[in-house]
């Protein structure tokens, strides 16, 4: 069974970029979502491996996504890492303390992510 | 530059003019809020800074490097300003409009291949910037008794929104609320914007609950004037537990309860009475009393409504056959009245559905009026829009696909209608160029008007370009109106320049179709020099028509009654014929004939043969007449017009299929697009 992953990200062209990327190098199922909402419905179905977030979005941010992955049996031990921006170092740093395993800033280099990625991946 | 360079550029482009184009409108809602009001809403910054965020993000990963330096400085500006590092001012709003311009000339650039436009200038105003403001002491923050998950999961910009509320003497309740994992999306959105009518939602966390039922929860911290038992009242629909956490000066009031009144909570609200606005409890009542239907749901009841009307029409034809049987005639009498009691009742029934569906036009007009000043600005042009007949009610369903076509009309007038300011002033005109858009009714339809008043449709120049495309010969001796009218043929255009605005592919045609789409129609007047006026009308609502049914060899046809005219019986004999074309003299007009078994090629036979009557059903398509030529008047009917599938395409002259009767399905004549085929005559 291939490796899944879950990329959370409001911007669409921003996510086109990581899916793609991610799909290029590495041989993973990537999923997307637009949103933490939509980021809630998928989780029951799928069992994710590890999950990409932003940070900076609407309805409940990254951060409050993260929170409830943590506290809840089912999902609290999926490997999480934060999109994140030069300007949220604040936010990045809350991500980190509630349970994110790493950080990526954007503008990052495929190369950049990839790598990232690989690290965690089970 | 290789293709897949240009390719990405292009995505990118597409995307930024996305966000360019929601950031311009943001920041000009937030100008006015702070010209009226001296403040914006937090949750408008946030948005203007999440939107210059992603425009950043996308930027700097296609290595547009203008783009991004600009873009980072403004969102560094944007998240000082969120945070209330940064006071809002009218030089900042003046900055930020400049920025934008900036922006969006380097991403048309930049879809070029070469960032061009200078930003030393902007950046070095941006880092000179406005003066931090005094960071105010927290006030209350530590004291609040948040629980630790939830004080660990609010991001900056959420913890300085709940010490900002904190600091206006606004409540803070933390409320819980369980959905149903299906809708719970939609749920909590719905939920989300009744709360931020009144309040500001600052944080949203799901949340795991103990005892692990079905759904999800979510615990939201809300800042409010209102009082927890008005809170209470608002999240009843969604059993919300309500918790006073602000409880300033005592000990945090805990309820989870939303029945309970105790003495001790009195005290509390009477506190929060005191530190805060009174709410108008009017206005709070009328948000409790609104349900939000989606239009869907109407549309299913409507189609029933529809279907109880043809069960009543069976039941007309029943009681026919009643009342020839002997002896049942009384009964067939007491029926008879029963059934057209029902029919009243089916048409109040149909009415007050309608109703539900038709929405003030107001609410659009004001996001055109905003759209209008936008596009004004980006033409160079000063324009002064006023607005006339906001509470005239549409369809919600109408109202929603009518903008994109306002906004076209709008962009038309103010790129190609008013003339620049200073040509204005040498003409002696006001500098600021006027555009009126107006609304009001008229029988069943809806009239809205856009009117400029810039230099007109220039005849002349559609009739030569109207040549040049082969849509008439230079000998035609076409009146004016008709000319006008080539401006809504498709690719038509008779602008020598393109403006970035206007020339974004959809054209006045497309604007026609749209119209002519929602069973309405266009129209356009225009004196030199004194301005253009476009007049769209529309059906209040597309959920129901009344309609003329008719046969024509052999066939059924429903016309709508809101295109019918009049209608008259005569005989073949009065029919005349010029330039091979028939026509009836109308009262001393001449009428074009159409004949619809000619139109849709039927070759079935009248029931009577040797009958040497026919019907001529005068339509009206705006200003213009038709008589279409028909065997037999059967009468009118309440018809839903069902949309044909993709099959048949789009048959010009068919608007769809409705029933009759015993699960019969008829076609119904789109007079609109059936006269657009032929010559007609203006009225």
């Amino acid at each position: 069974m291939k490796i899944k992953v879950l990329v959370v990200e409001d911007n669409n062209a921003m996510r086109v970029l990581i899916v793609s990327a991610l799909e290029r190098y590495l041989d993973l199922d990537v999923y997307e979502a637009e949103d933490g909402f939509a980021a809630l419905k998928l989780m029951p179905d799928h069992n994710f491996d590890l999950i990409l977030t932003d940070i900076n979005m609407p309805d409940i941010n990254g951060l409050e996504l993260i929170s409830f992955l943590r506290q809840h049996p089912a999902y609290k031990d999926v490997t999480i890492l934060i999109i994140s921006t030069e300007a949220g170092e604040e936010d990045r740093k809350r991500g980190l303390a509630i349970g994110a395993a790493g950080y990526l800033t954007k503008p990052f280099t495929d190369e950049e992510l990839v790598n990232l990625v690989q690290e965690h991946l089970p | 530059m290789d293709a897949s360079r240009k390719k990405a550029l292009k995505d990118f482009s597409a995307e930024a003019e996305d966000i360019l184009e929601s950031l311009a409108d943001d920041i000009e809602t937030a100008q006015e809020q702070f010209e009226g009001s001296g403040k914006v809403k937090p949750g408008l910054t946030n948005k203007i800074f999440r939107e210059m965020h992603s425009l950043k993000g996308l930027a700097s990963m296609f290595g547009l490097e203008r783009i991004s330096a600009l873009s980072h400085d403004l969102e560094s500006l944007l998240d000082k300003l969120r945070l209330g590092k940064v006071k809002m001012s009218a030089d900042l709003f003046s900055l930020l409009n400049e920025s934008r311009s900036a922006l969006r000339s380097l991403v048309a650039e930049a879809a070029g291949g070469k960032e061009k436009t200078e930003i030393a200038a902007l950046l070095e105003k941006i880092a000179k910037g406005p003066k931090a403001a005094s960071e105010a002491e927290p006030t209350g923050y530590n004291d609040l008794p948040l629980d630790e998950i939830t004080a660990k999961s609010l991001t900056e910009y959420e913890e300085h929104r709940l010490r900002e509320n904190l600091d206006e003497g606004t409540e803070v309740y933390g409320i819980r609320v369980s959905f149903d994992f299906s809708d719970f999306d939609s749920r909590l959105r719905e939920l989300t914007d009744k709360l931020s009518e009144v309040g500001e939602v600052i944080s949203t966390l799901p949340v795991m609950e103990a005892e692990a039922s079905a759904g999800i929860h979510f615990r939201l911290i809300y800042g409010t004037t209102l009082k927890q038992a008005q809170v209470e009242q608002l999240v009843t629909e969604e059993k919300g537990e309500v918790e006073l956490l602000s409880g300033r000066g005592g000990v945090p009031e805990r309820s989870a309860s939303t029945e309970k009144t105790t003495e001790k909570e009195t005290s509390v609200e009477e506190e929060a009475q005191s530190a805060s606005v009174d709410v108008d409890l009017d206005d709070f009542r009328d948000i409790s009393n609104t349900v939000k239907v989606d239009i869907n749901k109407l549309d299913y009841v409507m189609g029933i409504v529809g279907e109880m009307n043809l069960l009543k029409v069976a039941f007309e034809r029943l009681l026919g056959t009643l009342n020839v049987i002997r002896g049942q005639g009384d009964s067939a009498a007491d029926m008879s009245r029963q059934v057209r009691q029902l029919g009243k009742k089916l048409e109040e029934l149909q009415r007050a559905i309608i109703e539900i569906r038709l929405v003030p036009i107001g609410q659009s007009f004001n996001r055109l009026k905003r759209t209008a000043r936008r596009l004004a600005r980006n033409a160079g042009k000063q324009i002064d829009v006023r607005l006339y007949g906001g509470d005239t009610e549409l369809d919600k369903m109408i109202m929603d696909r009518l903008m994109t076509s306002l906004v076209h009309i709008l962009r038309n007038s103010i790129d190609h209608g008013l003339e620049p300011p200073e040509e204005r002033i040498s003409l002696g005109k006001p500098e600021d160029g006027l555009v009126t858009i107006s609304a009001f009714q008229r029988g069943n339809s809806i009239v809205i008007e856009v009117s400029d008043d810039g230099r007109g449709l220039q005849v002349e120049k559609i009739k030569k370009a109207a040549i040049q495309k082969n849509l008439m010969k230079p000998e035609d001796n076409l009146s004016t109106q008709e000319c006008l009218d080539f401006i809504f043929m498709p690719g038509f255009s008779s602008s020598e320049k393109v403006t970035s605005v206007s020339g974004r592919g959809v054209g006045l045609d497309a604007v026609k179709v749209a119209i002519e789409e929602m069973k309405g129609s266009i129209g356009v007047w225009s004196e030199s020099g004194k301005g253009t006026t476009f007049q769209i009308e529309l059906p209040i609502t597309l959920a129901i028509i009344q309609s003329l049914i008719v046969t024509c060899a052999g066939e059924f046809f429903a016309i709508p009654i809101s295109s019918v005219l009049e209608s008259f019986k005569t005989t073949e004999e009065e029919i005349q014929r010029v330039d091979n074309k028939e026509v009836f003299n109308l009262r001393g007009a001449t009428l074009p004939l159409l004949r619809l078994e000619e139109r849709f090629a039927l070759s079935g036979k009248r029931g009577d043969t040797d009958s040497n009557e026919i019907f001529v059903v005068v339509a009206r398509k705006g200003e213009r007449l038709v008589g279409l030529v028909v065997d037999e008047l059967l009468g009118e009917q309440e018809t839903v017009v069902h949309p044909i599938g993709s099959t048949l395409g789009r048959l010009p002259g068919i608007a769809g299929a409705t029933e009759v009767g015993e699960n019969k399905v008829i076609l119904v004549i789109d007079t609109a697009s059936l006269l657009t085929t032929m010559g007609t005559v203006r009225a």
